[in-house]
């Protein structure tokens, strides 16, 4: 369903609109929350900044807009996940680096940042190259860090075949990582 | 310098990340309804701040004060003289009960970012009773409607300012009905109010009734939709349960009965079902006790708050057919070997199968079901389609209740499947070996480690069950007094014996096996060494394992 749909179905009816937003982009926000929620926020806390995104935007987005929903969306997660992490971090005294690494780069680091994106870049298209359900066991395993049970949920599969299929996923993978430097 | 595959992940870019948001299959399901649940309660929670938020500045404007005075003032003068004029007309003309609109107010506020209009309706109907001559009797009737243009300013991308304009639909009536007696001889006025609505049900909001959907799908509150957009009033009739009971007495089939109760009640209250229609009535009001009627099937059905059928009000009259054909359930036999061999095959063909019926008359081009024999109640499935080509050629795993289309899937996969089923079919039929608690659990890895071994779990095994005869035991894990196991399901350890060799796994897993937790297999998690799932498991940050409660 593109955005235009989902606007129209907005604009036509707000319990079918809602829905189409949803199913469309709940799980896009979902990851865009946790990536910068990781590790601060419970996953109740990630579920609840989510479901805020969302909610937030289903009463307030103008339909009439026309600029891209997913983007306006995207740029809605990362603002409220980065508020949510710093209400947290004031309660867990997080390092003030580590959080501000999430907003502002030094221009020294600017050469660092931009091999780091390369290098995720690249590490992501080897991973992809994988195929599925292969790329996704390792996404899971290693960007959510769900456990092999957890993945099975998500895919549907058994917990004895994800972690077969991630055993050989790794294996290929480490054969395919050799020339960037990366450990397993 | 070498980088782990961990951190990488973990710090990736925007980009990165926004590629693997755009994968999807962010949580499970489970995860997707929780976040669908608190959206809901969010929008809901606006949706009442909203109406409360709305109803104050009427009150208190000072600046409308005057102007409503003045509008108050002038109605009751009208209102005054068009009763006088209607006492004094010799000849009552018929009642007009349809309301007059007499004064209609808007007021405006605004709050820093968000401002909202609230236009308020004051519809006061007047109506005299045809049968009032000498006393007249006025009934006044007050309707209040709010409709509401929620209207907001949103920052949007970049430095642009957009004005989103949203109608939320959040209809809040209140009806009151006050009635005046004034008799032209004494000029006495009573008043008295009496309550108009004739059911005490609570109306349901928009969010209300889709959780109420979500929680019940496929179901659709036809009724509740139908009052909530103003198609039907609120205490519009509903079916009775005497008033169906005699509708099927006096009708003849199903669906004249059907268009019988519509004609009383034309929305149902929900409308759901999945392969049959299946519509309800509530007729008391609530789910306790509602008819429930399926058109494909022409029953009705009195049913209980329990969902459970309390009497079978009209079922269609049976006719009894005899079965055409006598056909066995089983084409034939076949072992899981020759079904290795058939997903290896690249133009596998229906007629491949003909050699293992049990005879020419068994074989059947369109559907034939082989029984697995060497795999218990497993069996295989094939079906043609119109051109005569394989459809669906599904190997099924009758009691793990997996199935895999071997036509479709590689040989690879096939072989990977059975290989899952069988090894959990084997945990699942194991025979429990004894029981032992979690801190004996806890206890024997620390102490054994990756070198567990079937001895060691024997001060907790049955002296009835011999190793010897077994590869697979299972023993029940129990509350300990430091660390009590999940109450969420059961909790086993499974010993896979090595048949004089080390263990081959000694897993800790629920009854379903969708949780398991390796204790003795060494995995690489990308760190420096290798560690076991259940060490893997305990080190993780944000949440307990699975089995620890």
């Amino acid at each position: 369903m593109t955005d235009k749909d989902i606007k129209q179905l907005m604009k036509r009816s707000a319990s079918e609109g809602f829905k189409a937003l949803f199913d469309e982009y709940w799980s896009y926000v979902y990851t865009i929350v946790f990536s910068i929620l990781r590790g601060i926020g419970s996953k109740n806390d990630i579920e609840d900044c989510t479901a805020d995104v969302l909610s937030d935007v289903m009463m307030n987005y103008d339909t009439e807009h026309e600029g891209s929903l997913k983007a306006y969306l995207g740029t809605s997660a990362k603002r409220r996940a980065i508020d949510m992490r710093r209400s947290l971090s004031s309660r867990r005294s997080i390092s003030i680096e580590e959080d501000e690494s999430l907003l502002l780069r030094s221009e020294d680091n600017i050469e660092a940042k931009a091999e780091s994106s390369h290098i995720s870049a690249l590490l992501l298209q080897r991973i992809e190259e994988l195929g599925e359900p292969d790329s996704t066991i390792i996404i899971q395993k290693y960007f959510y860090d769900r456990s092999s049970a957890e993945t099975a949920r998500i895919l549907g599969m058994n917990p004895i075949t994800v972690r077969s299929r991630l055993r050989r996923a790794l294996k290929k993978l480490k054969d395919a990582l050799t020339d960037l430097d990366i450990t397993l | 310098m070498k980088r782990n595959l961990r951190d990488i992940m973990h710090s990736a870019d925007e980009k990165t990340v926004e590629r693997i948001a755009d994968r999807g299959n962010a949580a499970d399901s489970e995860t997707k309804d929780r976040i669908l649940s608190k959206c809901l309660t969010r929008m809901d929670n606006d949706a009442e701040q909203i109406e409360i938020f709305t109803a104050e500045p009427v009150r208190r404007a000072p600046r409308f004060a005057g102007a409503l005075i003045a509008a108050a003032s002038l109605f009751i003068i009208i209102g005054a003289v068009g009763l006088a004029l209607k006492f004094k007309s010799p000849a009552p003309k018929p009642v007009d009960v349809s309301p007059i609109i007499a004064a209609t107010g808007t007021t405006e506020s605004s709050t820093g970012e968000e401002y909202r209009i609230v236009d308020t309706t004051e519809t006061k109907a007047v109506s005299i009773p045809e049968a009032s001559t000498k006393s007249a009797e006025t009934a006044v009737t007050t309707v209040t409607t709010k409709n509401e243009l929620w209207k907001s300013t949103v920052p949007a991308l970049g430095d642009h300012i957009y004005r989103t304009t949203t109608t939320a639909v959040y209809p809040k009536t209140t009806a009151k009905t006050t009635k005046n007696s004034s008799r032209t001889t004494t000029a006495r006025t009573t008043t008295k109010t009496v309550t108009t609505a004739k059911t005490n049900e609570n109306r349901m909001t928009l969010a209300e009734i889709e959780e109420w959907e979500h929680k019940n799908v496929p179901s659709e509150l036809v009724r509740e939709r139908a009052i909530l957009n103003g198609v039907i009033s609120a205490d519009s009739p509903r079916i009775t349960l005497a008033q169906v009971k005699q509708i099927i007495a006096e009708s003849s089939n199903f669906s004249d009965m059907r268009r019988k109760m519509q004609n009383i009640q034309p929305y149902a209250d929900v409308v759901g079902g999945s392969g049959v229609t299946l519509i309800e009535y509530w007729v008391n009001g609530s789910r306790n006790d509602y008819v429930l009627l399926c058109p494909e099937a022409e029953y009705i059905h009195l049913m209980n708050e329990r969902g459970k059928k309390a009497e079978e009000l009209y079922t269609p009259p049976r006719v009894t057919t005899q079965p055409v054909t006598n056909k066995p359930e089983y084409a034939g036999a076949i072992t899981i070997n020759d079904v290795f061999e058939l997903s290896k095959k690249a133009d596998l063909q229906i007629s491949d199968f003909r050699r293992y019926c049990s005879s020419d008359d068994h074989y059947d081009e369109k559907s034939m079901k082989f029984h697995v024999y060497d795999r218990g109640d497993w069996y295989l499935k094939v079906e043609s389609n119109n051109s005569g080509g394989i459809a669906i050629c599904s190997l099924v795993d009758n009691v793990g209740k997996h199935s895999i289309d071997i036509y479709r899937n590689s040989y690879d996969d096939v072989l990977n499947a059975v290989n899952e089923w069988t090894f959990t079919q084997a945990i699942t039929e194991a025979p429990l070996a004894g029981t032992l608690t979690l801190d004996d659990v806890i206890r024997l890895h620390n102490e054994k480690g990756e070198n567990l071994n079937a001895s060691d779990l024997s001060p907790y095994t049955n002296k009835n069950l011999s190793f010897a005869y077994n590869s697979v035991v299972k023993y029940k894990v129990i509350d300990g007094e430091n660390n009590k196991v999940t109450k969420d399901s059961n909790v086993y350890l499974t010993l896979v014996l090595g048949n004089g060799r080390p263990l081959i796994t000694a897993m800790l897993h629920n009854n379903d096996l969708s949780h398991t937790t390796d204790m003795i297999n060494l995995v690489d998690y990308g760190g420096s060494e290798k560690i076991t799932q259940f060490d893997a498991e305990w080190s993780r940050n944000c949440e307990k394992p699975w089995f620890i409660e």
